[in-house]
C-alpha cells in the first residue's frame, strides 16, 4: 500500500475556486492512479496553521509567506491557461509523495 | 440549476460607469442589498476580500474579475453579471503584486451548499472560452445577456455529451 497523501487546498474563501481546484486535482489522482489520498479545503487565511497537518497544498491565490509543507498555486485550473502543463506538474509532484 | 437561473434579470447590470472598484462594489452592492439578494456586511466582506485576495484572472483574450462573498452574507444566490464601459484597476488572483484592468465582472452570490461544484466548473468553462466574455460584452439588454448565458449553456452541455 502506497503512502497515504494528505492534501489542502486553499482559496480566499475556501469556498468557491478550492473546490474547482480540488476537483481538479482528484481528476488528476485517478489520472496518475493515486488512491490513497484525502483532499480538504480551507481558506488562504488557516492556511499556514492548517498546512502542519497536510502532505502537500494547493493554492489559488498567491502565498508570499514560508510553510514547511511543498506549496504548488493552481491558478492555471481557475483560468484554463497551460492547464496541460500545470497537471503533469501536480501529478509528477503527487506521485513523489506517495513514495 | 444551471446558470442562466443564478443570473437574475435584476443582477445583470450593463454598461456601468465607476471610477474604481470601490466606487463600483458600493454601487453594486447597495443594489443588491436593497433587493434583498445580500444582506449587510457583503460589500465591507468583498471588498476586504478583494484588498487581500484579489479575484482578477488574465484569461487568454480577456480579463475578468470573479469577486465572491461569503456564504452568511447571502439572502438568495445569485450570480451578478456586470459589464463595464471603461475598465477599472483590479489585481490578479495569482499575482497580487500585477495590476489587471478588468472591464467585466461576474459577483458570486453563493448561499451554503455542496451543488455549487458544477455551477462554478461551467462559469469557468464558459470564461475560458473568449468568445462567452466577447459576446456578454456585446449585449445590449437584459434579455439578450440571458438569452447568451442559455445558449452558451447549450453548448457546453453539447460538448460534453459528444
Amino acid at each position: 500500500m502506497s503512502k497515504k497523501i494528505n492534501i489542502l487546498v486553499a482559496c480566499g474563501s475556501g469556498v468557491a475556486t478550492s473546490t474547482i481546484a480540488a476537483a481538479e486535482i482528484r481528476d488528476i489522482c485517478e489520472e496518475y492512479g493515486i488512491k490513497n489520498y484525502t483532499i480538504s479545503k480551507c481558506s488562504m487565511t488557516e492556511m499556514p496553521s492548517q498546512s502542519d497537518n497536510f502532505d502537500i497544498v494547493f493554492t489559488t491565490n498567491n502565498y508570499r509567506g514560508k510553510i514547511s509543507k511543498p506549496l504548488i498555486s493552481v491558478t492555471g485550473f481557475i483560468t484554463g491557461i497551460n492547464t496541460k502543463e500545470l497537471k503533469e506538474k501536480v501529478g509528477q509532484k503527487l506521485v513523489s509523495l506517495q513514495e | 440549476m444551471p446558470l442562466a437561473d443564478y443570473v437574475k434579470k435584476d443582477t445583470i447590470y450593463l454598461n456601468c460607469r465607476a471610477r474604481d472598484r470601490v466606487e463600483l462594489f458600493s454601487q453594486v452592492a447597495e443594489d443588491l442589498l436593497s433587493k434583498k439578494y445580500v444582506k449587510k456586511g457583503f460589500l465591507d466582506f468583498i471588498n476586504n476580500r478583494e484588498d487581500k485576495y484579489p479575484t482578477g484572472l488574465q484569461l487568454t483574450d480577456y480579463t475578468v474579475a470573479i469577486p465572491h462573498g461569503d456564504p452568511k452574507y447571502i439572502n438568495k444566490p445569485f450570480v451578478a453579471v456586470i459589464t463595464l464601459i471603461k475598465p477599472i484597476l483590479m489585481k490578479q488572483m495569482d499575482d497580487t503584486t500585477k495590476n489587471l484592468y478588468v472591464d467585466t465582472l461576474f459577483i458570486l452570490g453563493l448561499g451554503n451548499g455542496t451543488d455549487h461544484l458544477s455551477l462554478l466548473q461551467d462559469i469557468m468553462k464558459l470564461l475560458q472560452k473568449g468568445s462567452f466574455v466577447k459576446k456578454i460584452r456585446a449585449c445590449n439588454g437584459i434579455d439578450e445577456v440571458k438569452f447568451v448565458i442559455k445558449d452558451a449553456e447549450k453548448t457546453l452541455r453539447g460538448d460534453l455529451y459528444e
